[in-house]
């Protein structure tokens, strides 16, 4: 037989996509048997398969295919039903279906293997089986049946023929067509859908892409242009032009996107294989499938996914037994959710299997030499788990089939990571596992901060940012043999010079701007001669001269059409000659302590407005940003910024404090504090730096709405600002959410030592509507809530004389409290700490800085 | 089976055709140092002026580093350099080159040449004492009236 290559494509290709509708199909026919109109479905794929692989004269595609069909025949008329056994075999029908497809998409030929034959009279002799069954059946339609009856036996002699390999086949192909003309009868007649979907090539779509970012610069010139000629007629054309362009892009960066569904959908097959051969009843859950990705990071994505999937049911959930025992439901639920959350996607893996065993993995790390004991003591969980994505840790006993196929976790995180993404592991021993992994929307536009190095500009991936320091690098940067180090708040992290590691050569100019970056690993330091903004920039590979630089991971083309090389932060990291380990030998040898104590810190942003510095929690703040006075606008009687499309309002902090003020400037540093979806700005002149310390403060002096004291820090004396307090003198509405008051207020009771927070808490509570006392340790609490009514206590953890832990036990051993809810407030976050204080009695664990959370969550008690 | 061999017959086919019709090949000849060149004209994209040229730091010698060229990142070389031609100063036009599959390439050149139809039939071997640049990139040459055409190996300049 003679046909086109052209042809055949067309062949494979629908072949694929009747391979996952039949796939799909079973999945749902096992869940919910009865569900004729899946059947058909599946029937009339495996009969166009049938047909179109006869045609090409495949024939042992064929032959499974009409077994397949015939058993499927039978399920759709109910006379058979749709036992495991059946499924069973119609899925390794799938599978070699799809087999003999992929081979033939290489080979342009059928395989001819021992297995596929012996696969076949396996199906054979099952269908044999089926249609005796069927027969033992009383009959129901006596006319029919032997009709049946008859094609059947035409059909027996056929299958053996086709066994024996024999290639006439005239007269099957006749009785299988009477047969399918009776069989097509019954069925509802086709439904035409309109079509709203075309195929479209993949480097079309790149390439439009291409032209729509040239479009955009093109665009760009047009628009300087035509503000130098000032011409009204012009200037309107070209923002229509403007609009279009901007719209286009959008678009065309749409067609790249497609539902993660695609890749979720393959997983109710994988789960379910899996399951059954470990013995484990497993019910997979699919969450937010619409959720829309680039179409390169969904492909990439797949095998990590499937990764995390089988160490889920391999590692996580029990047997059925073992679940029963633990009063678990036999079924192990295993949920595979995506979302969206500020730019990213989030996949998360949740399973209420066993959780993972940290005493285990310490044990592990000790033994295969990953920390010494006394590290695997002192090592927080977090730092345990993240041991698992090391190479050459693995935590099962022993390596089954199925998920110790020489990928590691090790793996699955650099894939993750090559995608500019993260994963992060929670576990609940005898409660489950949460894995969560987050990946850019795009891999096409990425966030990047632009630095230079000489004359030319760098980006460097905004995921990899930590933060921005300035330093002098002849005071603040030590030097262990050739490497230069940065303390940061009692992190040394090694340092190195961009211009260096790119051997550009003449002095350049003094490097002040070090950038914190993260490698997933460890945090570097970077000094660069100049620092930029942050910008979208359009992700180009470099060609393959590039490939063995690992510095590189493509370029970019920058707004006014020269390029920018995009640095590779794990490439970088490899110039670091010496390893962090071996600074801090050296360093503990000389006696220097290199880790903060436990004590309580927090990470103090320091700022200027006019010659007062300021000092305000980082957590506090959302994003810092420059801005030009002239984008300064006034708005209802209010000054007002466009930022990133959003009107934001600007606060200057000396209409409210009393301050000297700022000079006029020609640009300003932004501090952007954001709340429910609301978002203001503060403005200031300059922007120190940051500071990790103790929040001691000084009451007194300069206390009063706003400031919450003082202390000197660096020789300065440095306010501490209460924003909330501030914001709601700018604005006493801000925080008012529509929701009525209660005619009774409610009265906590809150212990905390610091004036600090305990200011700060207090302001936002009471802000907030409610009555609060304050104490300043768990003892002076217990005295005070003895002698008063509160409706609820807020008690931080770390305090002198009475600590937290104490006081609520205390408050749960008296009978008169025992049922006030209590909510802990600290610092010290980590899901030890947590679990303890619940286990203790409290009724909620928050980090003192996220008021709405806190908010949230006293509500959330006292109704 | 069948399927492969009717393959095959297209193939010898198209193969028939193309040497009856095309007699003479079109050649981008261009100048570097003292030697003319010859590139097979469907090759050439286009030829352009003093484009910006960003450096790529610790690529090799023979990279000049990458230009935009409507939106697509075109590396550039130095082909003096990679056929080890002593020239004093770099030059400064660029010849882009389709690369199949990838990015196209662009070579700096001294001077565009005259555009040459050329008989196959007339190639001939790269004679031993061609001198003053590294032979392993030509693939054959041609004897014009007055010169020597060199004809590059784009592909093994491109992948080497």
């Amino acid at each position: 037989m003679n046909f086109d290559e052209d042809i055949l494509q067309d062949f494979l290709v629908e072949a694929k996509e009747g391979i996952s509708k039949l796939e799909e199909g079973f999945i749902e026919l096992e869940k919910d048997p009865k569900k004729i109109g899946v059947l058909k479905e599946l029937f009339r794929t495996m009969h166009s398969l049938k047909g179109a692989s006869g045609f090409f004269g495949f024939k042992t595609l064929e032959s499974i295919a009409h077994f397949s069909e015939d058993i499927l025949s039978k399920l759709r008329d109910g006379l058979i039903e749709p036992e495991e056994d059946v499924v069973d075999i119609l899925l390794k029908a799938v599978d070699y279906i799809k087999y003999i497809i992929s081979y033939i998409e290489e080979n342009k030929v059928e395989p001819v293997e021992d297995k596929i034959l012996d696969f076949l009279v396996e199906l054979s002799n099952f269908n044999e089986k089926l249609r005796k069954k069927v027969q033992e059946k009383p009959k129901e339609r006596i006319g029919e049946e032997k009709i049946e009856e008859k094609l059947e036996e035409k059909k027996e002699e056929a299958e053996k023929k086709i066994e024996e390999k024999i290639e006439e086949k005239k007269e099957v192909k006749l009785v299988k067509e009477v047969k399918e003309e009776k069989e097509e009868a019954p069925l509802s007649p086709h439904v035409e859908l309109a079509e709203t979907h075309i195929k479209v090539d993949v480097k079309l779509l790149d390439q439009l892409m291409n032209l729509a970012g040239e479009l955009v610069l093109a665009r760009n010139r047009v628009v300087q242009l035509s503000q130098k000629t000032m011409d009204e007629e012009l200037t309107r054309s070209v923002q229509i032009l403007s609009m279009i362009t901007t719209e286009m892009q959008e678009t065309i960066m749409k067609t790249r996107m497609q539902p993660i569904g695609s890749i979720f959908n393959k997983f109710p097959r994988i789960v379910r294989d899996l399951a059954k051969a470990l013995g484990k009843k497993v019910n997979l859950h699919l969450e937010g499938t619409e959720t829309e990705l680039d179409r390169s990071i969904i492909e990439a994505i797949k095998d990590p996914l499937t990764h995390l999937i089988r160490n889920a049911i391999d590692h996580g959930i029990e047997t059925p037994e073992e679940r029963v025992m633990l009063g678990k439901p036999e079924e192990g639920n295993l949920i595979l959710r995506a979302y969206q959350e500020g730019g990213q996607v989030v996949i998360e893996i949740d399973d209420d299997g066993g959780g993972i065993d940290i005493e285990k993995i310490k044990k592990k790390a000790v033994e295969k030499g990953f920390m010494s004991f006394e590290e695997v003591e002192r090592a927080s969980e977090k730092e345990l788990l993240n041991l698992i994505f090391k190479p050459g840790f693995s935590t099962a006993e022993t390596v089954t089939q199925l998920s110790g196929r020489g990928v590691g976790m090790d793996v699955v995180k650099a894939n993750i990571e090559k995608l500019g993404g993260s994963i992060e592991i929670n576990t609940i021993r005898g409660k489950g596992t949460n894995i969560k992994i987050k990946i850019p929307l795009t891999l096409a536009i990425i966030p990047a901060l632009i630095v230079t190095s000489g004359d030319y500009r760098y980006a460097i991936p905004q995921v990899n940012l930590k933060e921005l320091v300035n330093v002098d690098p002849d005071k603040d940067l030590l030097k262990v043999g050739n490497t230069e180090f940065y303390r940061l708040r009692g992190e040394i992290i090694p340092v190195l010079r961009l211009s260096e590691v790119l051997k550009v050569n003449g002095k350049s100019e003094e490097q002040r701007n070090l950038v914190i970056l993260n490698t997933g690993e460890r945090f570097i330091g970077l000094l660069v001669d100049r620092i930029f903004a942050s910008e979208e920039i359009v992700v180009k590979p470099l060609g393959r001269w590039f490939k063995n630089i690992p510095i590189y991971s493509g370029a970019t083309i920058m707004g006014d059409g020269k390029l920018a090389l995009i640095l590779d932060v794990v490439g970088l990291s490899q110039f670091v000659g010496i390893s962090i380990e071996e600074i801090e030998k050296t360093y503990e040898g000389a006696g220097i302590k290199i880790k903060t104590s436990a004590q309580e810190t927090i990470i103090l942003l320091l700022f200027d407005v006019g010659e007062e510095r300021f000092a305000i929690p980082i957590a506090l703040i959302s994003r810092l940003d420059k801005i030009k006075a002239n984008e300064i606008k006034i708005s209802g009687g209010k000054e007002i910024i466009i930022y990133r499309d959003e009107v934001v309002p600007v606060i200057r902090l000396e209409n409210y404090l009393p301050l000297k003020g700022m000079p006029l400037q020609e640009s300003y540093n932004v501090l952007f504090f954001t709340e429910r979806g609301k978002t203001c700005g503060i403005l200031c002149t300059n922007i120190v730096g940051t500071l990790e310390t103790t929040p001691e403060i000084e009451e007194g002096i300069y206390t009063q709405p706003g400031i919450l004291g003082h202390r000197i820090i660096n020789g300065k004396t440095t306010l501490f600002i209460d924003i909330y307090k501030i914001i709601e003198m700018y604005d006493p509405d801000w925080f008012i959410v529509k929701v009525e008051k209660e005619k009774v207020v409610k009265r906590i009771l809150l212990a905390e030592d610091s004036p600090f927070f305990r200011g700060m808490i207090k302001n936002y509570l009471v802000g907030a509507g409610y009555e609060v006392e304050t104490t300043e340790n768990g003892k002076e609490a217990l005295n005070r809530l003895f002698s008063g009514k509160f409706d609820l206590i807020i008690t931080d953890l770390e305090m002198p004389e009475m600590d937290g832990f104490e006081l609520i036990k205390e408050v749960r051993a008296s009978p008169d409290y025992k049922n006030i809810p209590i909510i802990v407030v600290t610092s010290l976050a980590g899901e030890d700490v947590r679990r303890k204080v619940l286990d203790l009695g409290a009724n909620a664990y928050e980090v003192k800085l996220n008021r709405e959370k806190l908010l949230e969550e006293i509500g959330r008690l006292l109704s | 089976m069948e399927l492969v061999k009717k393959e095959n017959l297209e193939i010898v086919k198209k193969e028939d055709t193309s040497i009856k019709v095309a007699d003479t090949i079109t050649m981008v000849s261009f100048y570097i140092g003292d030697f003319l060149f010859g590139i097979p004209a469907s090759q050439v994209m286009e030829i352009n002026k003093e484009i910006d040229i960003t450096p790529v730091p610790l690529s090799d010698e023979h990279i000049l580093g990458i230009m935009n060229l409507r939106g697509q990142i075109v590396t550039v070389m130095d082909l003096a350099k990679k056929l080890k031609i002593d020239l004093k100063v770099t030059p400064k036009l660029n010849l882009i080159v389709k690369d199949e599959g990838e990015s196209p390439i662009s070579f700096v050149i001294e001077e565009i040449g005259e555009i040459l139809e050329i008989t196959p039939s007339k190639l001939e071997k790269v004679p031993d004492k061609l001198e003053g640049l590294s032979k392993e990139y030509i693939k054959n040459v041609y004897q014009l009236p007055d010169k020597l055409l060199l004809i590059l190996d784009i592909e093994k300049i491109v992948k080497e």
